[in-house]
């Protein structure tokens, strides 16, 4: 029995990642075709894109730096959806997140950086994890819906960080909406000098495979998965739901803060108002490209990454509109988010040799 | 199925070596596409008779990008400009977000192949200290903020006051003509101010030096928005002075303009802006500009020139970079004011008239310059 279900989950994985290996392989050939289509050379444009990103130091260093707030909101949702709720709200965790770490970094003085940072990241966590754990609170005392919830708090958190760092906190003779400049302990290390690729990558993964390890191997993330599963079998089990919507939720939205904390304290050094380029949403389909396993994430988030470190390269040095970068990233994400589609084109090959065999033994009945 | 799983992650990883492979090969490749580009950029076919000894720039714009129709798109407009009459070359970025700014520029300076790398606001300030610092010998050129400290940026920025001067002049006569319709029989005038920094000051300081030097007696009504960002305070601070019998408000505030625009619509009255896209033909007087099509112009030439250095300069009237605007404009300015607004154009292009930057020093300026006091 226990090998049965071992082997359900082992092609259900396998599944996912000819998914999305076929997803992306599908969306670069039509890609391709628009690039065609519209005078460039596939070819050439696609050496544009993954050339540099993949093939020099400093461009898989982009790649990388590129994916790391990807997989932290990647994760946040992923792991949200373990429990079958929708976290929408990382964009707005990720704002708070970036803005505590960028005041404990600016305003705690006089720690080593050894302290400092891990401070930075504590309240990244911590903020990110209140205010995904207020929505999970409303959600189980007053049956409120999370995705709502989440989407208008992200107005709210969008807003007020950006009222802070214009109005009290706003750095001294700046022109723009920032917060003063955090001190050089809380600066995140830099893996690879001159570039933009910081410790919080290795943050990063090594969360997701303890994200990973505690969904498999704990009780509670048994209890994740089985309230995620079936409610109502959780709750025969003597599984207590609302303690684990609470706590998987609230973890949710700690690793979104966290995203938001490498991105001040490793890029921009301080809260700048509307930092990012929709990282809490893009985590969505990072997630969905990975099935929702933390440790997939890992993967889908550098596949995001060498897209978007193309998509860098490209505007600085060919005349291929960079949209067309996001094109096929759209593609991706559209072939993953529809799977049907996927998987008949997967049993296309099967079918026509079907039918080549019935034509076969057709011919075989004529002649005979 | 293992198999074929297999075959398709082989066949994956032999692609990503193609391609990668190609990278390696192509490294000059780069920068031929980049010449393209700008080739395909040059309208007037120059590139090829420059040779070697061109000037060759990279620019990196905002993150609205190109075609919003204002600042981005001034200065691809600039860039142009140089193209055409300077016969120089360059290729840009447009950043999707703020962590751009520091790979863009990295990027750039690590092609080496660029006499400067432009950076065109002051949301890039932070990225070009931390990259500057890194190339000492790669220069930079940093339009429309200052920074200082780096013997390799080059700092171009307009004259504050410069930049509101004639309009206040404009509006100082208007108030009190009956040839403009809309005025009313108050000397009044208003400035809302963005905010009490010292760039924000040396702007209103420059229309009240305006309004008073052709119109003493005027009085000039200012208050702070306290942001560039906020419309409504802005509207309710206009509102507040065309019921104290302003007839023309203008502002220097960025976005929160949209507000006072908004006030001269609502009580129909004169409102001077900063931006040529926000321009209300029925109520707009005129508008302050800042031509940075013309600093991207002064910067080639500089380099053309060998006289570029690490400093800061400051463009105004003279250079073409400061003055009104009448553009969308429905309101027809009668001839004689003009010619007197080109008479005080001039008396500031020879350096006969030096404004003053600070709100509480325009009094005084006016006691002692202005013909009417």
């Amino acid at each position: 029995m226990k090998e049965k279900t071992m082997n359900i989950k082992r092609h259900n994985a396998k599944q996912a990642i000819l998914t999305s290996v076929l997803a992306m392989v599908v969306s670069l050939v039509l890609g391709a075709i628009l690039l065609a289509i519209c005078g460039y050379s596939p070819i050439e444009s696609y050496i544009a894109i993954f050339g540099s990103s993949l093939g020099t130091v400093k461009g898989f260093a982009l790649s990388l730096s590129q994916a790391t707030p990807l997989l932290f909101t990647g994760m946040a949702f992923a792991i949200a959806y373990r429990v079958r709720m929708i976290n929408t709200g990382a964009e707005g965790q990720l704002y708070v997140g970036a803005m505590a770490a960028a005041l404990v970094g600016a305003y705690v003085t006089g720690l080593p950086s050894v302290v400092h940072v891990p401070l930075c990241l504590l309240a990244a966590a911590l903020a990110g994890g209140l205010v995904a754990g207020l929505v999970a609170f409303l959600k189980n005392r007053f049956g409120a819906n999370e995705i709502i919830l989440t989407l208008m708090l992200n107005e709210i958190l969008i807003l007020f960080t950006s009222y802070l760092a214009n109005g009290p906190l706003k750095a001294e003779g700046s022109g723009v909406g920032q917060t003063n400049r955090i001190q050089e302990s809380a600066q995140l290390f830099r893996l690879i000098p001159q570039t933009q690729l910081t410790i919080a990558l290795l943050v990063g993964i090594a969360l997701a495979v303890i994200l990973q390890l505690v969904l498999n191997r704990t009780a509670f993330g048994y209890e994740i998965q089985i309230t995620g599963y079936n409610l109502l079998a959780a709750r025969t089990a003597g599984i207590n739901a609302k303690r684990t919507y609470l706590l998987t939720f609230a973890i949710s939205g700690a690793v979104a803060g966290l995203g938001g904390a490498a991105m001040s304290l490793g890029v921009n050094y301080r809260f700048v108002e509307g930092f990012s380029a929709s990282y809490g949403f893009g985590g969505i389909s990072v997630a969905a490209l990975a099935a929702y396993s933390p440790v997939g994430v890992i993967l889908s988030s550098f596949l995001i990454g060498v897209l978007k470190a193309g998509a860098i390269t490209v505007n600085r040095t060919t005349d291929i509109p960079v949209e067309f970068v996001s094109v096929i990233q759209v593609l991706v994400i559209i072939f993953v988010a529809a799977p049907t589609l996927i998987r008949s084109l997967i049993a296309l090959p099967k079918k026509l040799a079907g039918r080549g065999k019935q034509a076969e033994v057709k011919k075989e009945g004529a002649n005979s | 199925m293992k198999k074929k799983l297999f075959a398709l992650v082989a066949m994956l990883l032999t692609l990503c070596m193609v391609l990668t492979a190609c990278g390696g090969n192509n490294a000059g490749s780069g920068n031929n596409t980049a010449a393209d580009n700008s080739g395909s950029n040059n309208a007037g076919g120059t590139t090829d008779e420059g040779g070697a000894d061109t000037v060759r720039f990279a620019v990196i714009f905002g993150v609205g990008g190109l075609g919003d129709q204002g600042y981005n798109d001034e200065v691809n407009e600039g860039c142009q400009m140089a193209v055409e009459q300077l016969g120089v070359e360059y290729d840009y970025s447009e950043p999707t977000d703020i962590s751009d700014f520091e790979t863009m520029l990295r990027g750039y300076a690590d092609d080496g192949i660029y006499d400067t790398i432009m950076v065109i606001s002051s949301e890039m300030v932070d990225a070009l200290t931390m990259v500057a610092a890194d190339y000492p010998d790669q220069k930079f050129t940093c339009i429309d903020s200052s920074v200082e400290g780096f013997d390799n940026i080059h700092c171009l920025t307009a004259s504050h006051p410069e930049q509101h001067f004639l309009s206040g002049v404009l509006a100082g006569l208007a108030t009190q003509d009956d040839r403009f319709a809309l005025s009313n029989a108050d000397n009044t005038l208003g400035f809302c101010i963005a905010m009490d920094t010292p760039t924000s000051n040396a702007q209103a300081a420059g229309f009240l030096a305006g309004a008073k030097y052709i119109n003493p007696d005027v009085e000039i009504l200012t208050s702070y928005i306290g942001g560039y960002n906020d419309p409504s305070t802005a509207k309710e601070l206009a509102t507040t002075m065309y019921e104290r019998g302003a007839d023309i408000v203008s502002t220097n505030s960025g976005s929160s303009a949209l507000g006072v625009f908004n006030a001269a619509e609502e009580q129909d009255k004169y409102v001077i802006g900063t931006s040529l896209a926000m321009v209300d033909g029925d109520h707009s007087l005129c508008t302050s500009m800042k031509y940075v099509q013309q600093m991207v112009l002064a910067e080639c030439q500089a380099l053309l020139d060998g006289t570029w250095g690490a400093r800061t300069d400051v463009y105004g009237i003279k250079d073409g970079v400061c003055d009104y605007s009448l553009e969308g404009v429905n309101t027809e300015i009668p001839q004689d004011i003009i010619d007197q607004l080109d008479e005080i154009k001039a008396l500031i292009s020879e350096g006969t008239l030096v404004l003053p930057t600070e709100i509480d020093a325009v009094d005084a300026w006016v006691a002692e310059n202005s013909p009417a006091a």
